[in-house]
């Protein structure tokens, strides 16, 4: 589904991913860990298609820089949603992902009660606050949002970027919930990177570590299961 | 004021209404800093008044104009696009070379004088209604939302396939489209041209558009293209009072001051700001 080829990226001098080679069956869940720096995020822009790498070649659905079909929840719930937007609106504006924009008007019943049931499954009462801006929601809650409108439009591939860091225990453990039951329910191909180690071992499938802009070492799912925590922060070093 | 004031001030109040519309596109919708309307509007007044001073119905004068704009606004997308400058300095410079083209379409002259009385009121009352409509209209759409999304967060945008330089490049076309729409209507119902009506016409735009965020402070977006006309013409009106009030002792020339205070008052009174549409 998801195949990189020898990618190289450069940024600022510095040789940030180097001959880095990456295969993903459909319906895998890949988590990617990999200390500061080591290019987890340069990897996922250059999957989505943000900035194109020096070399390499990168191909989704069999298909060379189909990046229409990469959909992404960002580290920071403020940037995967609009703030200013109410929920429907923000909801809106992710349906109509890789389809044309008509100007047809955003707003009509059939959406909103398609977003209504799509809400209800995340059991925060968001379905009954979609007139609501989404800054007025809490962190986790808008995090929630983000994952729920990133697969709201088709897709083929789901990038989770680091999308605990920036939330507290409680939040973080329930989005972390939330994003496996949405992965599990959509079967499509997920990569995800985190810096939360439960998370890591708990969560997905293969584990993959990032380092000297290649991946230095993979576990499979069933190797994963005996490692520990601990076992893990040991490969940063 | 006499009636023939009150004349003046809505008609000047639509024709700036118009320009504040695409102010609002640039700035407040596409968050775009968007500086080449001072040039746009100048545009939009001269090929119109050429236009009419030529045969041209003023139908025809007018969408001539409004095309014109869009042109110098794909101009100032391009720039900021393909060549990575920033916005404010890319509107900047468009404005600072339309300057000389809109001297060469008036053949080489500052000023042109048309006829008087070529009935454009009915034109401008019917075309306000329209722009507020179709503008309206836009926002509430999927592609007006699209728009709205890149103008407060370009990041979720592009991922949700958003064509940023596109989506920037029509939103400036249509922007300056109808700041030049508003500079032909200035130009057709004063009957004349002249290469310098276009100084102010943003800070003029700016503070129509805030006070319109004032008085209608609505998140809908229909309201707040609304608003921009409504604020024009309040505008207006503020300064007719203040150069009637006797005991201000104001003069006609004091009107860069009274407006540049108006907008800093009007924009320290942050308090109802928040509720205010993007």
């Amino acid at each position: 589904m998801l195949s990189l080829k020898n990618i190289g990226v450069f940024l600022g001098g510095q040789r940030v991913l180097d001959g880095l080679n990456l295969e993903v069956p459909e319906r895998d869940f890949v988590v990617i860990i990999g200390a500061n720096g080591t290019g987890k995020s340069t990897l996922f822009n250059v999957i989505s298609g943000v900035f194109p790498p020096a070399h390499g070649r990168i191909s989704i659905g069999g298909i060379a820089n189909n990046f229409r079909q990469v959909t992404r929840v960002f580290q920071d719930p403020r940037v995967g949603t609009v703030g200013n937007f109410t929920i429907f609106e923000n909801m809106a504006l992710a349906l109509t992902r890789n389809k044309k924009r008509h100007l047809i008007p955003y707003d009509n019943r059939k959406r909103r009660e398609f977003f209504r049931e799509r809400l209800a499954t995340l059991g925060m009462n968001l379905e009954n606050r979609m007139d609501d801006l989404a800054s007025s929601l809490s962190g986790g809650q808008r995090q929630a949002l983000s994952l729920v409108m990133s697969v709201l439009g088709d897709y083929k591939v789901l990038l989770l970027d680091e999308i605990t860091a920036a939330l507290d225990p409680k939040s973080s453990e329930m989005v972390m919930a939330l994003a496996n039951k949405i992965v599990s329910a959509e079967g499509k191909t997920c990569l995800m990177a985190t810096h939360n180690m439960h998370h890591a071992l708990n969560f997905g499938g293969s584990l993959l570590i990032l380092r000297n802009g290649k991946f230095d070492q993979s576990f499979t799912g069933d190797e994963k299961q005996k490692l520990s925590p601990a076992d893990l922060i040991e490969t940063f070093i | 004021m006499n009636d023939g004031e009150w004349v003046i001030i809505l008609q000047m109040g639509l024709v700036y209404g118009i320009v504040t519309i695409g102010i609002f596109l640039s700035f407040r919708v596409l968050n775009f800093a968007d500086m080449t309307c001072d040039g746009a509007f100048v545009l939009g007044g001269c090929l119109s008044a050429i236009g009419v001073k030529n045969g041209l119905p003023a139908s025809l004068a007018l969408i001539l104009a409004f095309l014109g704009g869009s042109t110098a606004g794909l101009a100032t997308a391009w720039l900021h696009n393909f060549c990575k400058i920033a916005d404010i300095l890319a509107g900047i410079l468009v404005a600072f070379m339309l300057y000389s083209l809109n001297l060469r379409i008036m053949g080489g002259v500052p000023n042109v004088t048309l006829d008087a009385g070529n009935g454009c009121g009915v034109m401008l009352a019917l075309t306000g209604i329209f722009v507020i409509l179709a503008v309206g209209y836009l926002l509430v759409s999927d592609f007006g939302l699209a728009l709205r999304g890149l103008g407060q967060n370009r990041h979720l945008t592009r991922s949700y396939g958003i064509h940023t330089a596109n989506t920037v490049a029509t939103g400036l076309a249509m922007s300056n489209g109808l700041i030049a729409l508003g500079g032909a209507f200035f130009a057709l119902t004063q009957s004349f041209c002249d290469i310098g009506s276009g100084a102010g016409t943003l800070v003029v735009g700016l503070a129509s558009l805030v006070i319109g965020e004032k008085v209608l402070p609505f998140r809908s977006p229909a309201v707040a293209v609304a608003a921009c006309v409504v604020g024009s013409v309040v505008y207006r009106l503020l300064i007719g009072f203040a150069l009637h009030s006797d005991v201000l002792f104001l003069r006609s020339s004091d009107l860069n001051l009274i407006t540049g205070l108006l907008i800093v008052v009007t924009m320290a009174m942050r308090g109802r700001r928040k509720k205010c549409y993007l």
